[in-house]
């Protein structure tokens, strides 16, 4: 993993290096002098040697200090924490959605097979993966915001009249619920219902098929026949039986779709205004504003690889047959 | 027995007995006749519609879809069907033209590591995994962001990101093929190494990728359109999927819904497309579904 880990920051590296524009120029502002610029390139050291620069920039990243934004004037990281819990509650109710719906949704197709509601769970499986999620986000604002009227405006995470709850974990529905503060929770459920199920819905199409999938596969073995015929009763063999040998799969598929979560999520924070890293990200990026881009790509590429790092060493938790290394 | 053993003439001589298996499953003919009238939109695109996409009129901006204007006007007054007909030539030849690439450079970086083995072999996948590693659409906007939107770089950043997901692939069949009999005949029998992996083992690592490069047809688009969405892809006045709905998206809150509507919906029925093809097909080269 490590050998990964620094191949991962070397990309990244690269990446932001060669992004247009000179950082100089962006970080003093207005219009400088040639010897201003030389002298704030000096000063952030861009004019030492590219391989020079590379370990200064590890040698930040693992004291933590990834930069700053000139946008903000503050330290990446700082921007980055204040935005996290936002990210966090949309990705967390976003995967609670896609697995809610998309596992059962798969093991109903699989144990139906090849009937008509078979048919009609593949078609919406597909249909959630086919969709990109922030046209089904602006369909989703224009039918239920403007023209239903049922969810409030995509302003963000709760009512700009309504006070945030205390903060505990910076998760407002959490917050909200733990101090018992009706409106606010009220307020932040309504917000993040519309931005969630548009990804929870992207995301439950992968989630049923890939359940669907392995739910298939083990209905079709052996141990599952053995079970049958010795008169299990049908519901228990799919429930306790064949579910269990199918987490595994499946929880790969969880650890895909946090990777698209980390890649959509960008997007759909966008368009409902919703203040989270990947907001951050993006207008760090039309502003090219270099560093907190740079740090959002290396942080979200980390995490996806701890994720599936977690993944993999759940594996060998679940099925005691497979021993990780 | 055909003299190439090529899985493209596998797939033409029984022909009429693969389409018969395809067309079991309604499901994929229904996928492959969205295609099918998607790829004849865009070829015909220039005969089918009566503007030219490029063509402003300011005295019809946004106007809701009529007779004269099916798919409605935008805010420069352009006739947005001739702009969704038009978009569809330059997604799909992006799209269809960077997965294939990605998938030649990956299958044979796959194959040629697989093969080899040992030390090289660590190291080509390691790099391939380190390009794993992060969230694709990520990268993409990461590479986009530095290389600059053009057309060229779109088709770079879509075929990079590709190339490990190939690889991988390639690479994991060929370490189970090449242990087998007919290549050790084939060595036997005087064919060069080079031969061997080019004419005789990767052709049979490709049924498997069939499936992947179906489906990645359509994230590919999917990406695309994501990208113009953002900024990072086509500009403006260029016709594409995804940028139409980021020009549409600040009127839908106040009710101008064809603007963003039909681009999108032409992306969501050319990936529905690719996706119950690639489903289609993964069923017919599945031989245990087919059994049941």
């Amino acid at each position: 993993m490590i050998p990964i880990l620094f191949g991962v920051i070397v990309v990244t590296f690269l990446m932001t290096r060669a992004l247009p524009g000179n950082p100089a120029l962006y970080r003093l502002g207005g219009t400088p002098n040639v010897q201003a610029i030389k002298e704030m390139e000096k000063q952030m050291g861009l004019d030492k040697p590219i391989l020079m620069q590379f370990i200064i920039y590890v040698s930040d990243i693992i004291r933590g200090d990834f930069g700053y934004s000139y946008v903000t004037g503050r330290p990446v990281l700082d921007d980055l924490a204040q935005r996290f819990p936002a990210t966090l509650e949309l990705s967390l109710v976003s995967l609670f959605i896609a697995t809610i719906v998309g596992v059962p949704l798969g093991v109903f197709s699989a144990v139906k097979r090849n009937k008509l509601i078979d048919h009609i769970c593949r078609l919406v499986a597909v249909s959630g993966v086919s969709l990109p999620e922030y046209y089904l986000g602006l369909l989703a604002i224009y039918v239920f915001y403007f023209f239903l009227g049922w969810f409030p405006a995509p302003l963000g995470r709760i009512d700009p009249f309504v006070a945030p709850p205390t903060h505990i974990t910076g998760l407002y529905i959490l917050d909200s619920l733990i101090t018992g503060n009706t409106k606010a929770l009220v307020s932040s459920v309504q917000h993040v219902i519309l931005p969630a199920t548009t990804l929870g819905f992207v995301n439950m199409a992968p989630t049923a098929r890939m359940t669907r999938s392995a739910m298939l596969e083990i209905l079709s073995s052996d141990y599952i026949r053995t079970a049958r015929a010795c008169g299990i009763p049908e519901k228990e063999v799919i429930y306790k039986d064949a579910l269990k040998n199918a987490m595994i799969p499946v929880l790969t598929t969880l650890g895909l779709i946090f990777g698209y979560l980390l890649g959509g999520i960008v997007v759909i924070e966008r368009i409902f205004s919703w203040p989270g890293m990947g907001f951050y990200a993006l207008d760090a990026m039309v502003a090219n504003d270099h560093d907190p881009m740079q740090a959002y790509i290396l942080i979200s590429a980390i995490v996806f690889l701890l994720i599936n790092l977690t993944v993999d060493v759940s594996y060998g938790l679940i099925d005691p047959r497979i021993k990780y290394k | 027995m055909s003299s190439k053993p090529s899985v493209v003439s596998w797939l033409f001589e029984d022909l009429g007995y693969h389409w018969y298996m395809l067309s079991q499953n309604k499901l994929t003919v229904i996928g492959l006749g969205i295609l099918m009238s998607v790829l004849l939109i865009g070829m015909f695109a220039p005969s089918l519609v009566k503007y030219s996409p490029y063509q402003t009129n300011a005295m019809i901006t946004l106007q809701p879809p009529s007779m004269d204007y099916p798919f409605g006007t935008d805010r420069y007054g352009r006739d947005v069907l001739s702009r969704v007909f038009y978009a569809t030539r330059i997604d799909f030849v992006l799209a269809i033209s960077s997965v294939m690439a990605a998938f030649s450079i990956g299958a044979v970086i796959g194959a040629l590591s697989g093969y080899v083995g040992g030390k090289t072999d660590k190291l080509v996948m390691g790099i391939m995994d380190v390009i794993l590693t992060f969230p694709s659409f990520l990268l993409a906007i990461g590479l986009m962001a530095s290389l600059g939107a053009t057309l060229v770089n779109l088709f770079i950043s879509q075929m990079v990101i590709r190339i490990p997901i190939f690889a991988r692939l390639v690479h994991g069949q060929m370490l189970s093929v090449k242990e087998n009999e007919y290549a050790e005949a084939a060595i036997c029998a005087g064919n060069s190494r080079l031969r061997i992996i080019f004419y005789h083992l990767i052709p049979n690592c490709i049924p498997p990728a069939l499936v992947l490069i179906t489906l990645n047809f359509g994230y590919a688009i999917l990406n695309i359109a994501g990208l113009s969405f953002l900024g990072l892809g086509l500009r403006p006045p260029e016709s594409e999927w995804g940028l139409m709905v980021a020009e549409g998206a600040p009127y839908i809150t106040t009710g101008e819904w064809w603007l963003s509507f039909f681009p999108g919906m032409f992306i969501v029925s050319s990936v529905l497309g690719f996706n119950l093809t690639g489903d289609g097909i993964n069923d017919l080269l599945d031989p245990k579904r087919r059994r049941r």
